[in-house]
């Protein structure tokens, strides 16, 4: 028997179980997809200090090389995703290379701007090659039909179940954590990342190939954006060539909760804000479900206000 | 005959005479666009300028304080929509709906402001990244913390000024009023009026830039602490020209508006957003002039997209134009860092050199004298003449 509860902008059925259950899982899910975004955000930010703001642009174009070379080419899409991961990630260390780090001792502004071009570029790029229309079918990483999915509750309306595909979306973002940090903790490939990511002027001391570092961080953002891509357009329903910029908005948010610099705060965060996109709508009838990119923007606001160095970053201290 | 390059002293006569040529080519430009061109041109062109504007605005927070915002396309919006609805639903005159879009603009850009800009790094860039992609949804939600935003904007289907339409109460007509010359149509009259205000604004930012706080904004970009210690407050500075930047974008937005008598929630994007940072960088960064240009791209880059059947990518439709956008960005990154007008600047240089003039010397001792006679009391003599010699007495009181 559930309480019906009379708050004046209370969503009354909020409490409903299964539906409570039903919204918690679709946050943690949505989470997951853009604690994904994060660790792109993260990847770089950490040895660069800069954000990448063609990062969506450059996981959407990825997934329409995966989408070319499943429904048309007929490849299996994990083989797909694999040669499309092993690419970007080595167009996203030539962007490093040949665009941004020309622009290092310029200025602050030049490569944040660099990557708006390129933004427009690949944004204008897909529409020029694929057209401005959705694509179908999209391709599928995880098994997706309507009854691909977990029943847990039947006995009361409405039924609560996860989908494989939610599944499929944690399982991708435990699996890259794992090999993330087992790559940076017990590789030395690691160890030199994280030592640019400390401090590069004193790792170019002790010999550590810099520049290297950056473009590394630039290749692993670039691949795990374009696993990312390809299971957000899956997860999403929707392939085309905007489909990215608003999931990279909230894997901004995500990162700036967690902290800019923090793979553990990169999941925390996204599943904070997978949670208050879903809830606030849920939960409060004076917000409207258009509105979780606002909630998202007041979820930043919040942060940078209280607590700018994330929950899990660290915080940034200038010698003067 | 001198060698080149000229030399002109500042401030000369000689270079008075250059900025009033600058004067009579803008005068020429708006003869032309009024006089020459035809009628659906002239809107176009009046659009750019109210691009223009906005990128203006924005300049004043990229350029001079060195700030990214991603978020001007909101503001532009705001103004637009601000405009549009009090001469639509509210029959107000037009001039006097800029006031209110420009303060609405300042307002929200202050609020959004204070949280990013205490911060330094690239904060602010990833808040009004946010509000870029949030303003459409806004506009087109209705139930926007109780508050029925649809209603209000038209939601999706945009809003329009026309006296055709029946949405609208009261018809306007920005007509050409009596006094104008024969022949002018309803466009030569919107771009006068928007070209007269961008004229008016550019010449504030102008000189805003140069004055007291403009230099504290221009030390605070170059050096922070420094400023800092020198005494500009950073976060109120950075806040105030955020405010002001976006008061100059949302008028540029109430010029929109009436120059393109139709808008909806997704002309205000992302894209907007970018198209104005690319403008901005491609024109010239904290320049006066950089953003006219940007303007002019603004408007005219994605009709030659289409018009033009370019190599390898064919007619360009909408948001396909961004390609031409993202290269020519990156190739003026690379190769004219500045943008257009510094180009523009060093190719002057190799005709003309602008020199400061310099102060006419004076003569320290007799400078000396006054300040020994204004600490002892005495009279200060009305004028210090440089050539005559000290009086005797004050060179007595050295001795």
């Amino acid at each position: 028997m559930t309480a019906v509860l009379a708050v004046p902008g209370i969503e009354s059925n909020f409490f409903t179980l299964t539906l409570f259950l039903q919204n918690l899982t679709n946050a943690l899910a949505n989470g997951a997809v853009y604690a994904l975004m994060a660790l792109t955000v993260v990847m770089i930010y950490k040895t660069t200090g800069h954000l990448n703001f063609a990062q969506g642009e450059m996981a959407m174009f990825g997934t329409f090389i995966v989408y070319v070379l499943t429904i048309e080419q007929d490849l299996n899409v994990w083989l797909a995703i694999l040669l499309v991961v092993i690419a970007s990630m080595i167009v996203g260390a030539a962007f490093e290379r040949v665009l941004i780090q020309p622009l290092e001792s310029r200025s602050v502004l030049a490569p944040v701007i660099l990557t708006l071009g390129l933004f427009f570029m690949l944004n204008g790029g897909a529409a020029t090659i694929w057209g401005t229309q959705p694509h179908t079918p999209i391709p599928a990483p995880f098994p997706g039909h309507l009854d691909d999915k977990v029943d847990i509750i039947t006995t009361r309306l409405p039924h609560f179940f996860i989908t494989y595909k939610a599944f499929g979306v944690w399982a991708t973002v435990a699996v890259l954590v794992v090999l993330l940090n087992l790559m940076l903790k017990r590789t030395k490939l690691g160890l030199a990342y994280r030592a640019v990511a400390a401090n590069a002027e004193s790792s170019l001391i002790v010999g550590i190939p810099v520049k290297r570092m950056l473009m590394l961080g630039w290749a692993l953002a670039a691949g795990i954006g374009s696993i990312a891509g390809a299971i957000i357009a899956q997860y999403r329903n929707v392939l085309d060539f905007n489909f990215m910029a608003a999931v990279l908005l909230f894997g901004f948010a995500a990162a700036c909760v967690g902290g800019f610099d923090s793979i553990k705060g990169a999941v925390v965060g996204g599943l904070l804000v997978g949670l208050v996109e879903t809830f606030t709508p849920a939960l409060f009838t004076f917000v409207g479900s258009e509105l979780s990119l606002v909630m998202v923007l007041l979820v930043i606001l919040i942060v940078l206000y209280f607590r700018p160095q994330g929950l899990f970053g660290s915080k940034r201290v200038e010698r003067v | 005959m001198r060698s080149l390059p000229l030399v002109i002293e500042r401030r000369s006569t000689a270079h008075r005479s250059l900025q009033l040529l600058g004067v009579l080519v803008a005068f020429a430009f708006y003869l032309y666009v009024v006089g020459v061109v035809e009628n659906f041109s002239a809107i176009r062109w009046a659009v750019a300028v109210t691009l223009a504007v906005a990128i203006l605005g924005l300049n004043i927070v990229t350029g001079y304080s060195g700030q990214i915002s991603i978020g001007h396309s909101a503001f532009f919006g705001i103004g637009a929509y601000t405009t549009m609805i009090l001469i639509a639903d509210h029959g107000w005159p037009f001039l006097l709906t800029l006031p209110v879009a420009g303060a609405l603009g300042f307002v929200v850009g202050a609020v959004i402001g204070v949280p990013a800009l205490r911060i330094r790094g690239l904060y602010l860039s990833l808040i009004t990244l946010g509000l870029a992609l949030a303003f459409p949804a806004i506009v087109k939600s209705d139930n926007f913390f109780g508050i029925n935003f649809s209603s209000l904007t038209g939601g999706s289907n945009g809003k329009v000024i026309s006296s055709g339409d029946v949405t609208v109460k009261s018809g306007f007509h920005w007509n050409p009023p009596s006094w104008a010359p024969d022949g002018w149509t309803t466009n030569d009259w919107v771009f006068t009026t928007v070209f007269a205000i961008a004229i008016v604004l550019f010449a504030l930012s102008s000189n805003l830039v140069r004055s007291r706080v403009g230099r504290g904004l221009v030390a605070m970009r170059d050096n922070e602490i420094g400023a800092a210690v020198s005494g500009v407050y950073p976060a109120q500075y950075k806040v105030l020209a955020f405010a002001t930047s976006a008061f100059v974008t949302a008028i540029g937005g109430g010029c929109f508006a009436l120059a393109s008598t139709t808008i909806g929630p997704d002309t205000f994007g992302l894209q907007r957003s970018i198209e104005f940072i690319a403008g901005l960088v491609i024109g010239g960064v904290a320049t006066i002039l950089g953003p006219a240009i940007g303007g002019g791209l603004g408007e005219w880059l994605p009709y030659w997209a289409y018009e033009v059947d370019w190599p390898l990518l064919g007619k360009l439709e909408g948001p396909q134009s961004g390609i031409l956008y993202g290269l020519i960005l990156v190739v003026i990154i690379f190769f004219m860092p500045g943008g257009i007008v510094y180009g523009l600047r060093q190719l002057r240089s190799k005709f003309i050199v602008f020199v400061p003039r310099l102060p006419v010397p004076q003569d320290i001792s007799a400078v000396g004298a006054a300040a020994r006679a204004a600490a002892a009391g005495e009279p200060r003599p009305d004028s210090i003449d440089p050539v005559s010699p000290p009086p005797d007495d004050a060179t007595a009181s050295v001795q």
